[in-house]
């Protein structure tokens, strides 16, 4: 169970449960006539909707560091969730620790100059600079900027994202699409 | 008659050949897709990688999404090399349809500023065929394909047999169509095929196997092409299954190469035998030469509109080099261009809540642009087998090398200047601009290696895209093209192989075959 989501069960009225159970009555067992017998579609659940993936790639010192670059870079507002909220840190301990080598060092770099120097405006200044197409020639700036990216986008691809804009504009807000299987 | 591919050129040989009566038996490297059946609809989020895709799995093909990942050729089963400081992209798609499943669907004609290139500006080789040759081909691809668009009578974009598109254009639209009149650069509507899926899997392959003729053999990866020791012409095609990795061998009284412009060079590269030591059909040695593609610049320009914004986007012709020299380029260039999203992230100079709100002003107010430019065959720039490297079936993989030149970058410079002054006549606000070509091979649209050409001293095919040397072999993909302008390549290639096939039936019918 997600740690957000075992809060709220904790906060919840056993004796509403059991009221709520009662209004309900199970239904009857019926026998299944062969003729009208259909495969259920049971709907299933994606491993990180109902629990915490396992952080192992940053340091305890790093993933601190990168919680807080996220919360500066995509923090919460009215109708969206914030990088943490998101989870965010977490997904990018995993994704970026499934990444080639050179995005590692990268990241891994970064994070340990924004744990000597905080996570700070001036330690974010290069944030503000235009873009270029050949990107910073610093290597902080470059991970500062994929850094930037990066948890924009996971932050939007997220649940939480999705469920706050169904929220906001009263329309399912989940985004969708084409899945192509594998085909041998 | 075995056709080897099943995508734009394979797909339109059988389509061809199976109405004539032809036999056929095609040999298609990977599996079938059925797109109905093989795609469902899922929640982005709940993809394993929200959407970035796996890291690493596919390092040169940057179109592959997390969604459609499945549909690209795996990289690590298929591999090839390249120099270090030169790398190529090579994007491959194994499925019945081949690329024709992922393609965008721009059907531009070449003109004849591409056919007689040489004759315009000296450069190059001419095309054995001109526009006249080719157009009752393109008359008849067309409709195949339903090809919506406008025809603006322009000699370096041919008019063709296509459905009218005269919706009106929004504002801003209309405001970069003005500002482009100004500079005097012609734009015209997008031309492309309609539907969701205009492949070979939908449009040519079912009519072909109801005709009866047409046996489809999925997961047959090709090795090479046999020959007949005492006539020197084609005899058959060595395949071995995907899966089982049991070896075939099947006679052929033709055979049409269609296996994608490189994969049909490596395979004519790989038959080699004591008649054809340096590959097959290679008398002339520029089997695996004048490699090129068409170069892209991907968002030239990224711009803000200004109000009233709108939607929408179109096509802007190509316009240097057409009726006088100039410039420090040969050739010229295109651009596609669209509106109405929001700028990427990157563009926006600012993070946490001031980034949102510029997120939240800019929220459909991009314009973008992406140069097409047309690049130069060049002998040098070439495949060779790399006996080093095999692919997971034991066949020796391609070596690629492939550099832009001079001409390139001066004419992707030339392109982003005037894609600003483009933007800004239209009064727009650029947000960012560069002339950073994408490595080559990104763009899919390789072209050339088999040549065709009037001369089989200096080309591998003849008109009909028939080897010079082998006469019963004929190959019909893009890898024929002598040249390649800045048009989307596909429509050329169901033409010619349209072209092709009705000229092998012929032949086979007069027995020259």
């Amino acid at each position: 169970m997600k740690r957000r989501r075992l809060l709220q069960s904790l906060m919840a009225s056993p004796a509403a449960a059991a009221a709520a159970q009662a209004a309900t009555p199970p239904p009857a067992p019926q026998a299944a006539s062969p003729a009208t017998e259909q495969f259920p579609a049971l709907k299933v659940t994606a491993a990180d909707a109902a629990t915490d993936g396992v952080i192992y790639f940053f340091s305890s010192e790093q993933f601190l560091a990168l919680t807080r670059l996220c919360e500066a870079i995509a923090p919460a507002g009215a109708n969206r969730p914030s990088a943490v909220d998101a989870d965010v840190p977490a997904f990018l301990d995993f994704f970026i620790g499934q990444s080639p080598a050179a995005t590692k060092a990268l990241y891994r770099d970064g994070l340990d100059r924004l744990v000597r120097d905080g996570v700070a405006g001036a330690s974010l200044s290069a944030l503000k600079d235009s873009w270029s197409c050949a990107g910073p020639a610093d290597a902080f700036a470059r991970f500062l900027q994929q850094a930037k990216n990066d948890i924009l986008q996971a932050t939007m691809n997220s649940r939480e994202w999705a469920a706050a804009q169904g929220r906001a504009s009263r329309r399912d807000g989940m985004p969708t699409g084409y899945f192509w299987r594998h085909v041998d | 008659m075995v056709i080897i591919g099943s995508g734009a050129g394979g797909g339109m040989a059988a389509h061809t050949l199976t109405r004539l009566g032809v036999k056929c038996l095609m040999l298609e490297a990977g599996p079938l897709f059925d797109f109905q059946k093989d795609r469902s609809l899922v929640n982005l989020p709940d993809l394993p990688y929200r959407g970035f895709g796996q890291p690493g799995r596919f390092p040169h093909v940057v179109q592959a999404s997390e969604l459609d990942a499945e549909a690209w050729a795996d990289e690590q089963q298929n591999p090839y090399t390249y120099p270090k400081d030169a790398p190529y992209y090579w994007v491959r798609i194994r499925m019945v349809g081949g690329k024709t499943m992922r393609w965008g669907r721009a059907s531009w004609r070449l003109s004849d500023l591409e056919f007689a290139c040489k004759d315009h500006d000296g450069e190059g080789e001419n095309w054995p065929i001109r526009l006249a040759d080719l157009a009752p081909y393109y008359d008849r691809a067309e409709p195949m394909f339903n090809v919506t668009g406008r025809n603006e009578g322009l000699r370096q974009l041919p008019d063709g047999k296509i459905l009218v598109d005269d919706s009106a254009d929004s504002a801003p639209v209309r405001r970069f169509i003005d500002s482009c009149k100004k500079l005097g650069v012609p734009t015209t509507k997008p031309r492309r095929a309609t539907g969701t899926l205009a492949s070979s899997t939908n449009v040519l392959l079912p009519g072909a196997i109801e005709t009866g003729n047409l046996q489809l053999v999925t997961n047959a990866v090709v090795r090479d092409i046999t020959v007949d020791p005492n006539t020197g012409r084609a005899s058959g095609v060595r395949f071995v299954d995907r899966h089982s990795k049991r070896d075939y061998h099947v006679k052929a009284r033709t055979v049409i190469v269609s296996a994608s412009a490189l994969e049909s060079c490596r395979i004519l590269l790989n038959s080699t035998s004591p008649r054809y030591p340096k590959g097959l059909g290679n008398s002339s040695g520029t089997l695996g030469r004048y490699l090129f593609d068409q170069f892209y610049v991907k968002n030239t320009v990224m711009c803000e509109m200004n109000s009233p914004r709108g939607r929408g986007g179109g096509y802007v012709v190509r316009f240097r080099n057409v009726d006088k020299r100039e410039k420090n380029f040969l050739r010229g260039y295109t651009y596609d261009f669209g509106c109405g999203g929001t700028p990427p992230a990157r563009y926006i100079p600012h993070y946490g809540e001031a980034l949102y709100k510029e997120l939240d002003r800019l929220r459909g107010a991009s314009f973008s642009m992406t140069t097409m430019g047309e690049v130069l065959p060049k002998y040098e720039n070439h495949v060779r087998i790399n006996k080093d490297v095999k692919d997971a079936w034991g066949i020796p993989a391609l070596h690629i090398e492939h550099k832009y030149g001079a001409n390139e970058h001066a004419m992707a410079k030339d392109a982003m200047e005037m894609a600003e002054a483009m933007c800004t006549g239209a009064g727009f606000t650029i947000l960012g601009r560069h002339a950073q070509m994408v490595p080559p091979g990104e763009s899919i649209h390789e072209l050339g290696t088999v040549r065709m050409g009037a001369d089989p001293k200096k080309s591998v095919l003849n008109g009909y895209n028939q080897s010079h040397d082998v006469k019963n072999l004929f190959v019909v993909d893009g890898s024929s093209f002598p040249s390649g302008g800045a048009q989307n390549p596909t429509l050329t290639i169901l033409a010619l192989s349209m072209r092709a096939s009705e000229y092998l039936a012929d032949q086979m019918k007069k027995g020259a075959l």
